[in-house]
């Protein structure tokens, strides 16, 4: 048997209230990608998180070409030639997208004046490489989730790494820049460069990835080549029984009874002029690229973001009244894109991160005093039926595993029930068995009269679950769409227009 | 496969008794705190006997509740991530305005009334500069402390004012041989820290201070609650206005000199608030109020001089705050 490259052996890692990893051996050879697969909390992160120097283990031993090498923080990981792209992003929103690809090895010309030239150069060609627009001297604060994740990518890419980790790097990616990823990645491998790639997407598996690893509750559990593993029997060693729901194409078409209504919502330089209504029990697709508005829109709305102009009529009582976005905001559950940015409460308990935006509803009669046993009850109502893996009801949020983080904020809003949620990027991170939970609670309060605004990258979820689609573009609605529309014109109006843009753009 | 019922139970086990072992080190870590404290009480007990003279011990807390009912104040707008410098001269001017009022004759009762209200105007100012003008708490309130200690000195022209002795008395009345501000002070701890564990708006406050972005996305008014912060120590800086006021016989810019934010600031932080938001509770930042004031206390008693004392306790607020951002990195 070949030796590996990287071998991890026997790694064992326990926090409170849970065993993280235990014996666990993972292999990785040079030019070649290994899928790390698992639920939400098997441990995946956890194990990179020891490769990158960020948490030490209990137990285990990490070698390269049959060497025992000691990593203990993450500057001896980067300089092992190990480089991490992290689920969760750290950016820093005030500086320039080369300085933050820069910021732990600036280039220095005579020992002291950092040289922003060769910043600058070798910046854009990794962005280059990556495909990506934006330009190096962008302020990460003015960029979306997409752009943002590829400068984490990008920042990977420089330098002489030997080791690639990327832990989902695609769920905050459209297509096209999966696209390019998939390319970049396989030019790595072409280099002889060892890629792990920790997703939940499988299809991406396939197309990326030689080997794969599985673990589950922090033991391995299976793994081998991708021709000795099916699809069906990872799902299966993951996760357990899938039962994914097809809603069939069961569809609401009434639109007499409107529940919202926006006109004329612009917001100078990003979006223009929308307008569009939403109706009981609806699920309302925003169908577009990154950056095409979807997401800005829905935070003009409820008035996360200024806007400079609307007019909102609401449903109160049944008779729709006009309204601003601060008042809507109060009607309206929304689960944000980027769920640390603003969701979390990041160092506060679990329960109290559930409980939050539920608040007024848990306080005892004639008072404002919190009764703290319906709250416990509600809380331990939604980590049952989201299956939250967490070891007590007081567990600091921001130890949770990245799908347990997001199934805290949809637990949040299922537990108010409030009656228009705005959901954007619902899924994200989340395994395929709790993405296959969280599309069936979309549909049934669906049917219970619950208006939905579903916005979404993949394709297949809105398919399977709107009823109807706004198609952005440029900060513009350019179609309405109902159900039935094929997959196809979807992409294509997105993506198409997309390309008139790019050569309109060249300036 | 390794994966059957049994390890899945053995696992639950053994979380079981991972979680009462953290449980243990949570009490251990009271233990350390519970002992540490002996451990001063004897160090004192030793070197400065004089210090449990009861006299000695009322007076302590007698000190205590000023400062602790400052702290408070303070506490409650740290733990939005703001912050107020202006308590003591807020509580200054308006402990003068309670005394002129008091000699041109107006009922000490209805003096003491607009004592606090003054305060809780002013602090109301700082509110809606901090929530509605979106100004920085560090500045707004730094200039509010000027404008105060500016305001005081000119109408006093930095003479005491006196106050009539019926008024001392009410306010220094004493029940079970403690005065008023004892009471006082045990109550609002009581009060404060009771708002912060168990009701709507100590939860909302938290949150607001932990993440505004978050805040506003679970509809949280935080504006309001941050705006109520500052009216609240705003106010309570007047009721110490009123009880120090009464206890050195007399009101003048004096009592807010810039020194007295030192100790509001170390009591709070002492008491294991913090000070970047989200952290600590009332009855901290009172019991921290406790610890200061012995401190000053002891250091007075072994008469070091006013300069080595500041830089003790200089040193030990930065060991504080130190701590602090240690646990929080935890
Ligand atoms: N600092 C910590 N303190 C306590 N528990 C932790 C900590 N970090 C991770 N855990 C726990 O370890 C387990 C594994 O978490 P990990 O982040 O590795 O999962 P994951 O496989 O990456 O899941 P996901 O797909 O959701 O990202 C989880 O149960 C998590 O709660
Ligand atoms: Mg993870």
């Amino acid at each position: 048997m070949r030796v590996p490259f990287l071998r991890m052996k026997e790694i064992g890692k326990r926090f409170p209230g849970v065993q993280a990893l235990q014996d666990v051996t993972f292999d990785a050879f040079q030019g070649e990608a290994i899928a790390l697969l698992g639920a939400n909390g098997a441990g995946k992160s956890t194990l990179m998180n020891v490769l990158g120097g960020i948490i030490s283990p209990d137990e285990g031993v990490i070698q390269i070409n049959g060497k025992t090498i000691n990593i203990k923080t993450p500057k001896d990981a980067s300089e092992i030639g190990i480089a991490f792209v992290h689920q969760e992003m750290a950016l820093l929103p005030t500086m320039t997208v080369m300085d933050n690809m820069f910021i732990s090895d600036y280039p220095v010309s005579m020992k002291i004046k950092i040289n922003r030239a060769i910043m600058r150069k070798q910046c854009s060609e990794v962005l280059d490489l990556l495909g990506c627009r934006i330009s190096p001297e962008n302020y990460i604060r003015d960029l979306g989730t997409g752009d943002r994740q590829m400068v984490e990518i990008g920042r990977a890419l420089l330098g002489q790494n030997k080791i690639f980790i990327f832990d989902e790097p695609t769920s905050s990616l459209s297509k096209r820049e999966k696209l390019n990823l998939v390319r970049v990645i396989q030019k790595l491998k072409d280099e002889g460069m060892t890629v792990i790639y920790i997703t939940h997407f499988l299809n991406e598996v396939y197309e990326i990835c030689e080997r794969v690893s599985v673990l589950r509750s922090g033991q391995v559990v299976g793994g081998g080549t991708i021709e000795e593993v099916q699809m069906i029997n990872l799902v299966r060693l993951m996760v357990g029984e899938v039962k994914i729901e097809d809603r069939g194409t069961e569809r609401i078409t009434s639109v007499d009874n409107p529940i919202m209504e926006v006109s004329s919502l612009t917001r100078k330089g990003v979006y223009k002029d929308i307008n569009f209504t939403l109706h009981k029990g609806e699920i309302l697709g925003f169908w577009g690229l990154l950056g095409s508005g979807r997401t800005e829109v829905a935070r003009g709305v409820v008035g996360l973001d200024p806007v400079d102009s609307v007019k909102m009529k609401i449903s109160k009582n049944g008779e729709l009244q006009p309204a601003t976005p601060d008042t809507v905001r109060r009607q309206i559950g929304m689960v944000t894109e980027e769920r640390r940015v603003d969701g979390l409460f990041l160092p506060m308990s679990v329960k109290r991160n559930m409980s939050m935006a539920n608040l007024n509803n848990l306080i005892k009669k004639n008072s404002s005093v919190i009764d703290k046993s319906k709250e416990n009850l509600l809380c331990d109502e939604f980590v049952d039926r989201l299956n939250i893996q967490i070891s007590d009801k007081e567990q600091i949020v921001e130890t949770l595993s990245g799908g347990n983080q997001q199934k805290v904020i949809l637990g949040r809003w299922l537990e108010v029930n409030p009656s228009i949620l705005i959901m954007d990027e619902p899924t994200r991170g989340l395994d395929v068995s709790a993405k296959a939970e969280i599309a069936r609670i979309i549909v049934r309060i669906a049917k219970e009269g619950t208006s939905i605004i579903l916005i979404s990258s993949e394709i297949d979820e809105m398919m399977s679950l709107c009823d109807r689609f706004l198609v952005f573009n440029k900060g513009k609605i350019i179609a309405d769409l109902a159900y039935g529309v094929s997959e196809d014109k979807l992409v294509g109006l997105a993506a198409g227009a997309d390309e008139v843009i790019q050569e309109g753009d060249n300036e | 496969m390794k994966f059957d019922s049994n390890t899945v139970k053995l696992a639950c086990s053994k979380t079981d008794s991972i979680i009462k072992k953290y449980g243990e080190k949570r009490r251990y870590r009271k233990i350390v705190t519970v002992v540490v404290v002996i451990l001063i009480i004897a160090v004192i007990y030793i070197f400065v006997p004089r210090f449990f003279n009861p006299r000695n011990l009322k007076n302590i807390l007698v000190q205590s509740s000023t400062l602790g009912l400052m702290a408070i104040g303070m506490t409650l707008v740290y733990l939005t991530g703001g912050m107020d410098l202006s308590i003591p001269s807020v509580m200054a001017l308006s402990g003068i305005i309670g005394a002129i009022l008091m000699q041109s004759g107006v009922n000490p009762v209805i003096a003491a009334i607009i004592t606090i209200l003054a305060g809780g105007a002013v602090g109301a100012i700082n509110g809606l500069s901090v929530s509605a003008l979106k100004m920085i708490p560090f500045v707004v309130t730094l200039a509010m402390m000027q404008v105060m200690s500016g305001v005081s000195t000119w109408i006093t022209n930095s003479v005491s004012v006196v106050v009539p002795l019926s008024y001392i008395n009410i306010v220094l009345f004493k029940i079970a041989g403690l005065p008023l501000p004892v009471y006082i002070f045990i109550v609002i701890t009581a009060i404060s820290t009771f708002l912060c564990k168990s009701t709507l708006s100590g939860r909302w406050l938290y949150a607001v201070g932990i993440n505004m972005n978050s805040a506003k996305v679970c509809k949280i008014p935080a504006d309001r609650i941050v705006f109520f912060t500052y009216v609240f120590s705003g106010s309570l800086a007047g009721v110490t206005g009123i009880l120090l006021t009464a206890r050195l016989g007399a009101a003048g810019p004096l009592m807010g000199s810039s020194n007295v934010i030192l100790d509001v600031m170390s009591a709070a932080v002492v008491g294991g608030v913090s000070i970047y938001g989200g952290v600590g509770s009332p009855l901290g930042a009172a019991l921290g109020a406790v610890i200061i004031t012995v401190l000053n206390n002891v250091l007075n008693l072994l008469r070091v001089d006013f300069f080595p004392a500041q830089v003790i306790k200089g040193v030990l607020i930065i060991v504080f705050v130190a701590l602090d951002s240690f646990r929080r990195k935890k």
